[in-house]
């Protein structure tokens, strides 16, 4: 009974905190509209990038998103130095350079992740194999040691742990 | 008494430094039943004569009697000087060997059928009977009674048969009374097998000594030509004295003695201190013997006819498939009814018969207890076993070899045969209700088959005496625990690692039954070996106790056979390094022959359980190594996919830092 009211208490302040949330952008909206709109100009390419990022940890929208909005961001300052309007937003998404700018940035974020590609899969194989060998190297003296019998008492321990045993997934 | 070793200068049998034998010089003059003499040398001074009687070496000796004898010092009696356990060339095995102080002249009576010129009386007296009572002083000092005293045992000390003084001979290379012809031998120990007669008292040793005067008055054996059987029967009817004196033509002042002395009857009989009042000139009216009941009308048992309870018991004992069918068929019962008319002996067979699990059945055991309630003497006969109730344990020590030997103790055990005596007898003399009643307790270990337990158990514990009956022992004599590890120690040196069993149900009894330490545990490991090395293990502690109880010394070649044997032990040890290293002290610690430390090394419980921690943790490390080995390959095999990610990763976090640097430059650029 306690817990029933305990939930219904939880989801109404949920209910009210997402109200306040939903409040305050469209407070932000109607303040900073322009600024809004040159944003979501500017970071088109970051949006695609959401749609078609399908991993949990969306890193590669972050590698794109984080130098695009470093793209956008001198021309953010221009329209607020500049005292606002619509007509300076049209201004500064009508101009190609100003875009190719934004947008290269964006490029460049995401091309980041094709180069360091090949350097991650390379530190990966020197370390799988560097950890491989140390492995194999205290298998063997732990064999000379104690015996195959050492290898029959791992199996069974290792029996006994069943699926904890298995990897984890990635 | 721990003997001292031998040694072999030139060739000969040397014992404790001092006793020379001449093995290739028999004296069979000197020697005793079967005991061989021979010539023997005393080193440090060799005009003193002395000779060396070996004991045959399937007889106990009187082990438990040496000590005490080798301290008494009487000119009338031979010197007992050393004894050991030498190594005997001719026969190619070890035997005990006695030091003894040799005779200056032959046998006073040279054999059991010889004839000499009679001793007069004045002779008797002073030649033979004072100096005998002087050594029966010695003996009874001792509290030992001699029970080897017969005519022809008494040797002349000099040259001059009619002057030379009498020596009695030596009285321990035999069981007590074994050497003695049945006519030497009280009615209960003549009916008795040699080896199974009692250890007896001073009173056996009067009798004997009665007998020996009259065999020397006589000049002649008076019953020679007669059986065993015979000699027992004679004496069963018409008693000791009337068997052996009626014939002679006594002076009247020695029937008083020779009545004295064979009186059948024990507690009757003449004491030592009797003995030397009569012979200092105190004279009493003869005793006369109580005669045993007749009956009115004989029992036939075997074509002959038997008036006594007591001559009836020994007829049936004798004939016993007969004596089976008499007491089945109430044949028995009516004589002892109609016949003896006795109450008492009539009562003792009922409750012989009433007493047991057997019920109505008249079975061996039913026969033996109706034999004791006729003749309730301290003597057990079972079939072909008839012995005193103090010489059984003896008579299955010489006997164990014989299956009907054993089979027969195992009744009397089974079925408490002596305790039955003790009940019907409450005149036994106190020692014999003592081995009663330790055959009570022994009765047990009879009855369990185990290792250490069973028959072998019950002739080690109640016979101090015997020597220990493993076959590994065949070519040795082993007499007490000090000289097992030795005995060991020379078989491992000539067989070395070729043993099959350190411990045998010989050695496992004869030590249960002479260490002073419970070594049930190790019994009980024995019991449950399953193989090879769960045998090993714990015969190994019992002759470690052994070596450190007896103080036996170092047995560095045992010790090395016990490392072999030992050696699957190590594999207890997962850790190499620690069975190498243990390896390694095992064939150090086998060099200076502890077998205690040998085991302790061994079966190191606290390095054990180390080991097995360890173990458990080698395999645990192991078993993560296996995990994290299994988890590469699962890497290796789906490094595309994880370097996408990681990648992922990397590059947004130098976007990340990039991002935040152009920030800052813009920030600063545009607004300062």
């Amino acid at each position: 009974m306690a817990d029933a009211t305990e939930r219904r208490e939880a989801a109404k302040r949920r209910r009210v905190g997402s109200i306040f949330i939903w409040l305050l952008a469209a407070g932000v909206l109607f303040a900073f509209y322009e600024s809004i709109v040159l944003l979501l100009v500017g970071m088109l390419p970051t949006g695609l990038a959401v749609l078609f990022d399908r991993s949990p940890q969306k890193d590669q929208v972050r590698s794109i998103g984080y130098l695009n909005f470093a793209g956008c961001l001198p021309w953010m300052v221009d329209f607020w130095m500049s005292g606002g309007g619509f007509a300076r937003v049209f201004d500064i998404i009508g101009d190609p350079l100003v875009l190719g700018v934004m947008y290269s940035a964006a490029v460049a974020g995401w091309g980041l992740c094709f180069v360091v590609r090949p350097f991650v899969t390379t530190y990966l194989i020197v370390a799988s194999e560097l950890k491989e060998s140390q492995l194999t190297k205290r298998q063997g003296e732990l064999v000379d040691r104690w015996g195959e019998a050492v290898r029959r008492g791992a199996d069974e321990k290792a029996g006994s742990q069943a699926e904890g045993a298995r990897p984890p997934a990635r | 008494m721990a003997p001292s070793m031998t040694a072999y200068p030139g060739g000969a049998v040397v014992i404790g430094d001092r006793y020379q034998i001449e093995f290739d010089r028999p004296l069979p003059e000197l020697d005793d039943g079967p005991s061989k003499a021979f010539a023997a040398t005393e080193l440090r001074d060799a005009k003193r004569g002395v000779y060396a009687l070996l004991p045959d070496p399937s007889l106990p000796l009187r082990l438990d009697a040496i000590s005490s004898v080798r301290r008494l010092d009487n000119n009338n009696s031979m010197r007992l000087l050393a004894w050991d356990v030498v190594d005997w060339p001719a026969d190619r095995r070890r035997r005990p060997a006695i030091v003894l102080e040799r005779p200056h002249g032959p046998r006073l009576f040279p054999a059991a059928d010889a004839r000499i010129e009679p001793f007069r009386e004045e002779a008797l007296l002073r030649r033979v009977l004072q100096p005998l009572c002087l050594v029966l002083a010695d003996f009874a000092f001792i509290s030992l009674p001699h029970r080897n005293i017969r005519a022809e045992n008494l040797y002349l000390d000099g040259t001059d048969p009619a002057r030379a003084p009498i020596m009695l001979g030596e009285c321990v290379s035999a069981p007590a009374g074994y050497l003695q012809p049945v006519i030497y031998e009280t009615i209960e120990c003549g009916m008795a097998h040699p080896a199974g007669r009692e250890e007896g008292s001073a009173a056996n040793d009067l009798y004997a000594l009665g007998i020996t005067l009259a065999v020397l008055f006589a000049g002649r054996n008076p019953l020679a030509g007669m059986s065993d059987e015979e000699v027992i029967e004679q004496k069963l009817a018409k008693g000791s004295y009337a068997t052996l004196v009626s014939a002679l033509r006594l002076p009247s002042a020695m029937i008083e003695l020779f009545r004295g002395l064979l009186n059948d009857e024990e507690s009757e009989r003449w004491s030592l201190e009797q003995l030397q009042m009569w012979l200092g000139g105190r004279r009493t009216s003869p005793k006369q013997q109580v005669r045993p009941s007749k009956a009115a009308r004989p029992l036939e048992v075997a074509g002959q006819t038997h008036t006594t309870a007591r001559s009836v018991a020994e007829a049936l004992s004798r004939n016993w498939a007969q004596g089976l069918e008499l007491a089945r068929s109430g044949e028995l019962d009516q004589w002892l009814r109609r016949g003896l008319s006795d109450d008492g002996r009539t009562e003792a067979v009922n409750s012989a018969k009433s007493a047991g699990a057997e019920g109505d059945v008249v079975d061996d055991a039913k026969l033996a207890r109706i034999c004791i309630a006729l003749d309730p003497v301290s003597l057990v006969r079972v079939r072909n076993f008839r012995a005193t109730i103090d010489g059984a344990s003896r008579l299955l020590a010489v006997g164990f070899a014989d299956e009907t030997v054993r089979e027969d103790f195992a009744t009397i055990l089974r079925h408490n045969l002596a305790g039955f005596c003790t009940r019907l007898n409450s005149r036994l003399r106190p020692d014999i209700i003592r081995i009663a009643a330790a055959f009570e307790r022994i009765g047990p270990f009879v009855l369990r088959d185990d290792i250490g337990f069973g028959l072998e158990r019950a002739m080690y514990a109640l016979n101090p005496n015997a020597p220990c009956r493993s076959p590994l022992f065949d070519d040795d004599y082993v007499a007490d625990l000090t000289l097992l590890v030795p005995a060991l120690e020379r078989l491992a040196k000539t067989k070395g690692a070729a043993f099959d069993s350190l411990v045998d149900r010989h050695i496992a009894a004869f030590a249960a039954a002479r260490l002073k330490t419970n070594i049930v545990p190790e019994l009980r490991e024995l019991r449950d070996a399953k193989d090879h090395f769960g045998y090993a293990l714990p015969a190994a502690h019992i002759l470690a106790i052994i070596q450190a109880q007896t103080a036996c010394g170092a047995a560095p070649a045992l010790c090395g056979v016990v490392a072999s044997m030992l050696e699957p032990a190590l594999a207890r040890y997962h850790n190499r390094n620690t069975r190498d290293d243990i390896r390694a002290r095992m064939q150090e610690i086998a060099k200076s022959g502890r077998l205690d430390a040998l085991i302790d090394t061994v079966d190191d419980k606290n390095a054990l359980a180390s080991d097995e921690r360890e173990f458990a943790r080698a395999a645990a490390d192991h078993a993560s190594i296996v995990q994290q080995i299994e988890r590469l390959e699962y890497e290796r095999a789906n490094r595309a996919v994880i370097s996408r990610g990681i990648s992922s990763q990397v590059a947004s976090l130098f976007s990340g830092v990039a991002a935040t640097v152009a920030v800052l430059v813009t920030i600063l650029v545009k607004l300062i």
